[in-house]
């Protein structure tokens, strides 16, 4: 048996991105192993929250009726739970039931066979996560989780999913005795144990440009910005149902990489509702001034940003 | 490639120092070599076929009406795993270009012609005309697994917008139906 005394990375398209998974200090064997189950928990993330997929727990959640009872896998609970209390305490500005919007714009498909106009009366008129309930219904030793609908909810998770599933991926990794590693979605990044990741940032709308660069070591990191293809921002500010234009990228530092990823939405929604929201998840919302930008700092030699720390300063 | 990574670092500097370098960078990450992969796909093989077949005239039309999307080249490098001599697999070696990246990547396909698993094994952004340029892609070509590793060992990872993967969703799509002309 091989011993890899690096790090190995592989690649695979999952969630309509590259998703990368790092492992090292492990015999290769183990190494390729536990990167199969990582990349098995996208797989799985994918096939539970995926707007497009027509049997995912949230495709069964929008096409059902209101009060419908909707049984949904325990990960489903779990992100569709954070979303209700994130959109609680940020007053709004986290809201995945913009997909109405998004489906109007073009950015998502029409999957319900309804027009979903939010201002004429139609099903999604009002579209909310906060139309939705969450109950706990236990059968014999199982437990599994009803969801209802009192009003429009139809919802995409594309704001929180993709750093949910790294979470996963990393738990996989923990799981199977990984000593370190990292699973990077498309910029959601997170990284585990005793090792220090350089993390480079892509400038937003500078094709091939980069932005900064920071070490990472036991955090999760994520950034939302505008893709330079797209002439569209799938970014909503929930209460006004406005499309938000901006021309830079919000990166976030949190314990996981669900927080920062939804946290960055709210950043760019209402940078404002989102300063106490930093501070209950522990998260920091990083600016360009605490990025580093030597050649020479090498991941052993640069101490890695610690979130909790940054944030008292 | 470890000068194109070089490369890459002089851009980052270059771009927080001076907002107009005017310098093409390009960004690329080698994850397997198709020995690897090899490996990664069908872990229990005890040997592999490997060929390079043509594809005919007729053979490019048939998969481009199938699957929409003409084959970029008239060859295919494919391997096939067995244990013993069961067929446990075929692996398909493909390359897919967008406007600014390029991924070579392989597709492993169970006997059934069912997907087995895809493994990105180089994943390339580019933004001069270098991507055109054969001999600059084949530079990547046989570096060994020692030069390989200790690039991985220091290669950030990227955080920010990020390109879609449709491309290698098509070239699955394509890779698919040449598989079952080539082997139904």
């Amino acid at each position: 048996m091989q011993y890899s005394s690096n790090n190995i990375t592989r690649a695979r398209p999952l969630l309509g991105t590259l998703v990368e998974i790092q492992v090292g200090g492990v015999h290769t064997r183990a190494a390729h192993d536990a990167i199969d189950k990582a990349f098995a928990q996208f797989q799985l993330v994918h096939n539970l929250m995926s707007f497009h997929q027509p049997q995912s727990d949230l495709s069964r959640i929008n096409a059902a009726k209101l009060g419908e009872e909707v049984a949904v896998h325990a990960w489903t609970a779990q992100v569709l739970q954070f979303c209700l209390e994130l959109n609680r305490t940020s007053f709004g500005a986290f809201d995945p039931g913009i997909a109405p919007l998004l489906m109007n714009s073009g950015l998502l498909p029409n999957s319900l066979g309804a027009k979903p106009k939010m201002a004429c009366g139609s099903i999604s008129e009002g579209s909310s996560i906060r139309n939705l309930s969450i109950s706990r219904v236990a059968h014999c030793v199982n437990e599994s989780v009803i969801v209802k609908k009192s009003a429009a909810c139809i919802l995409d998770l594309g704001g929180c999913a993709k750093g949910f599933a790294v979470d996963c991926a990393i738990a996989a990794l923990q799981e199977a005795g990984i000593p370190f590693g990292l699973a990077n979605a498309g910029g959601d990044l997170r990284c585990f144990g005793d090792h220090t990741f350089p993390v480079v940032f892509r400038a937003a709308r500078e094709q091939g440009m980069f932005d900064g660069r920071i070490n990472l070591k036991n955090q999760a990191l994520a950034t939302s910005a505008l893709t330079f293809t797209a002439p569209l921002s799938p970014i909503l500010d929930p209460r006004t149902q406005i499309a938000l234009h901006f021309d830079h990228s919000v990166s976030v530092l949190a314990p996981s990489a669900l927080v920062a990823d939804a946290l960055t939405k709210v950043v760019i929604v209402d940078s404002l509702e989102a300063l106490p929201l930093l501070s209950k998840y522990q998260a920091l919302w990083l600016q360009h001034e605490m990025l580093s930008y030597q050649q020479s700092d090498s991941a052993q030699n640069n101490d890695a940003v610690e979130a909790s720390s940054l944030h008292e300063t | 490639m470890s000068r194109s990574f070089e490369q890459s670092l002089w851009c980052i500097i270059g771009a927080a120092l001076s907002p107009v370098v005017l310098i093409a960078p390009s960004y690329a990450t080698q994850y397997l070599s198709i020995e690897e992969a090899k490996q990664v796909c069908f872990p229990t093989a005890t040997h592999f076929d490997g060929a390079t077949l043509t594809l005919s005239d007729e053979q490019q039309d048939q998969i481009e009406l199938l699957s929409g999307i003409r084959p970029p080249s008239s060859t295919v490098r494919t391997w096939r795993a067995f244990i013993d001599s069961e067929l446990i697999g075929t692996l398909l070696l493909d390359h897919v270009i967008g406007k600014h990246l390029l991924i070579d990547y392989v597709l492993a396909i169970n006997p059934d012609g069912s997907v087995k698993q895809i493994e990105i094994l180089e994943y390339r952004e580019n933004y001069g005309d270098e991507v055109r340029n054969a001999a600059w892609r084949e530079a990547f070509v046989g570096k060994t697994v020692d030069s390989r590793l200790e690039l991985r060992e220091d290669i950030p990872r990227i955080s920010g917008a990020t390109y879609s993967t449709l491309h290698v969703t098509e070239g699955v799509r394509r890779l698919l139906r040449t598989y079952a002309v080539l082997f139904k």
